[in-house]
């Protein structure tokens, strides 16, 4: 019921033996209701805090909380639980974070594990917040004083993946206002046109990170704002990721417009993604397309003409998805910019062989799947900004320190002379190749252009013997770290072929188009790749 | 020539049928994510219950392949003298065993390959278990 209190009870259990902790109660909704200006985007006040005694694993606690009655409308509720072992940890699971929306309706209410647009009764707009009046909800507070304008409604439009990381401005999103009145269907009086959510560096001094300002709305009209992510050069763009009422009651105020991340967010990875792998390896592909699931598929590259998009399935960690995402149009640049993908099985043929369908970075596949695998990963690296950078700059290496233990699989030593067959390795070789970390064996630090160049154009020469017939030489395309690595020598040593690429035919020549850069040392190149590939 | 188109159109139908799936993620960055609920269990002494871990979480697939030891989960009771949880080695299949009677044991279910930063990380079910009925 609107306005009545809420008891909520927040109940937890001991994964492991702590000496104690607490617990905190975070409401971020209410948080943006009451945001009154200040420096930065608002952050999430505790509203209620418990110390948790010392519990032996499996221990249960509760605590209780009275959520003071708010209008009718949803509203988010976060637990958020720190705790600490008897030798101060490592702790797989030392900080746990549970969220729940509540529904307040005019004759009831319900409590939900995520936002659900289906508990809004038809014609309420689905957004956080009081369902009275305009879903913008009331206004933030803004201090006396303020460098608001009184003739102007200021948005700040934010998205939020997971309390640690708060609030976030949906940089480049666009918001397209018109000036409304009346009821369903509005008659528009004046479009107000299109404003750009500023990038972080790009806020007006005294504006708070992602804020747009519009004319506001006087006497009985409203002024109605629809938030777009554009479409750019690299990336396809969404439709309606967010819908905003004002009315004159928002005149010189700021009001807190919350994109739902997974309208946003795949978005803008991408044009982050693409933007960084474009200007690293120099080539650039037409635009993308893309979609997401919600099922419990796999991200993938879907490279068929008419039908060419990545599909990304939705993980509420905005770090991972950016690799996944960054991975993903590794591929599509592959495919389009960089010679073209190829089948990823055994042989060139072997179409029953799905081997690369299901994998992970220590899988040994086949020499075909790990360089294409182990290139999207090199992509997901630079195109993420980094993740898992730690994990491939001593791929295999037991002996040295691991920043995440969760990844622990990165540490793992290869199977003996698998590492051509191992994605991960592939995905080290690229990196080293690149990086400015030149550790022990690894002296090489060559632009990115000059390694798409060589993965682009690589071609390697081999020779068939027929009986009777004189030998017959074919040119192919490169398919295989082998062939990568000879191109970049430009050089063959048959005998090491043999030797570190078993199973894989000794070519009789190499050619590329790419350009040296002016450090280009084969012998460099040849401790590089050793180092990861032997 | 005849051939090559044959070929390409092979490898179409094939990408076809497999839904279009190229270029896939790799279960690193992918597996191991809540997804839906896991029903709360009504159980009489002595009695076990298995349930597959790919109904539960994301990517399946990389559950279903060898990658996935038993040593990437875990499972909690919050009164192991009443309800008993264990991973099957193969780390496919949550078996849940109802040991004494208790009215509300919670479990919980989770891989230990996701970061610790991430909402909803793991599933939680209650378990009830009553006696056998007389005569058993």
């Amino acid at each position: 019921m609107p306005n009545a209190d809420v008891d909520l009870t927040v109940t937890g259990v001991a994964q492991e033996p702590v000496d104690g902790g607490e617990v905190v109660l975070t409401l971020p909704t209410r948080a943006l209701m009451d945001y009154a200006g200040g420096e930065g985007l608002p952050d999430l006040p505790v509203k209620a805090r418990w110390d948790l005694p010392a519990m032996a694993k499996g221990d249960t606690w509760s605590g209780s909380y009275t959520v003071p009655g708010e209008a009718a409308g949803y509203y988010s509720v976060m637990a958020n639980a720190y705790t600490r072992g008897p030798d101060g940890g490592p702790w797989l699971f030392d900080d746990v974070l549970g969220e729940a929306w509540m529904y307040v309706s005019e004759t009831d209410g319900r409590l939900t594990r995520f936002f659900e647009d289906s508990v809004f009764p038809e014609g309420v707009h689905p957004a956080a917040g009081p369902a009275t009046g305009w879903p913008a909800g009331p206004p933030a507070r803004i201090e006396s004083g303020s460098p608001w304008h009184p003739d102007s409604v200021y948005l700040a439009v934010v998205y939020r993946v997971s309390e640690r990381e708060g609030f976030k401005p949906a940089a480049g999103a666009e918001i397209r206002g018109w000036v409304r009145m009346g009821s369903w269907p509005y008659r528009t009086i004046e479009d107000l046109g299109v404003v750009a959510v500023p990038e972080d560096s790009e806020s007006p001094e005294h504006f708070l990170p992602g804020t747009v300002a519009f004319k506001c709305a006087k006497d009985s009209v409203l002024v109605h704002g629809v938030g777009y992510a554009p479409y750019t050069d690299l990336v396809q763009g969404r439709e309606d990721i967010v819908s905003i009422w004002t009315d004159k009651s928002h005149c010189g105020q700021l009001v807190f417009v919350e994109v739902k991340a997974e309208r946003y967010l795949p978005w803008r990875l991408l044009n982050l993604a693409a933007d960084t792998l474009t200007g690293h390896f120099g080539y650039t592909r037409e635009r993308i397309g893309w979609d997401l699931r919600f099922d419990s598929g796999a991200s993938y590259y879907n490279p068929i003409p008419i039908f060419e998009k990545i599909v990304l399935a939705w993980l509420p960690a905005e770090p991972r998805f950016f690799f996944t995402v960054a991975h993903e149009y590794g591929h599509a640049l592959h495919h389009k910019a960089l010679g073209g993908l190829w089948w990823p099985g055994d042989k060139a043929w072997d179409y029953w062989d799905w081997t690369c369908f299901s994998h992970w970075f220590t899988k040994v596949t086949n020499f075909r799947c790990a360089l294409q695998e182990g290139f999207a990963h090199y992509a997901g690296v630079i195109g993420s900004g980094g993740y898992y950078e730690d994990c491939f700059e001593h791929f295999g290496d037991p002996a040295k320190p691991l920043k995440n233990p969760r990844e622990g699989s990165c540490r793992a030593e290869a199977p003996q002379g698998k590492k051509p067959k191992i994605e991960g390795h592939i995905a080290a070789l690229f990196l080293d190749l690149t990086d400015g970390n030149n550790e022990r064996y690894d002296w090489t630090e060559y632009p990115g252009r000059y390694v798409a160049e060589v993965f682009k154009t690589c071609k390697t020469q081999s020779k068939y013997h027929i009986p009777l017939f004189p030998d017959i030489y074919i040119w192919w395309k490169r398919t295989n770290v082998s062939n990568i690595v000879w191109c970049l020598e430009n050089y063959i040593d048959r005998a090491l072929h043999k030797e570190v690429f078993p199973g894989i035919r000794t070519p009789e020549a190499v050619k590329e188009k790419a350009t040296e850069p002016p450090d280009w040392d084969p012998l460099d190149i040849r401790a590089t790749w050793l180092k990861n590939l032997k | 020539m005849k051939t090559a188109i044959g070929t390409i159109a092979l490898a179409a139908a094939v990408a076809t049928m497999t839904g279009c799936w190229w270029g896939g993620a790799p279960c690193d960055s992918e597996m191991g994510y809540p997804r839906g609920e896991m029903p709360d269990l009504d159980m009489l002494v002595g009695e076990t219950v298995e349930t597959p871990l790919a109904d539960h979480f994301t990517r399946p697939d990389c559950i279903r392949d060898s990658h996935n030891e038993s040593r990437y989960w875990e499972a909690r009771s919050s009164d192991p003298v009443a309800v008993a949880v264990s991973i099957s080695a193969d780390g496919q299949t949550l078996t849940t065993a109802a040991v004494s009677v208790a009215d509300s044991v919670r479990v919980i279910v989770h891989t230990t390959l996701v970061d610790p930063e991430v909402p909803e990380l793991y599933h939680e079910f209650l378990v009830r278990v009553r006696p056998h009925p007389t005569g058993h």
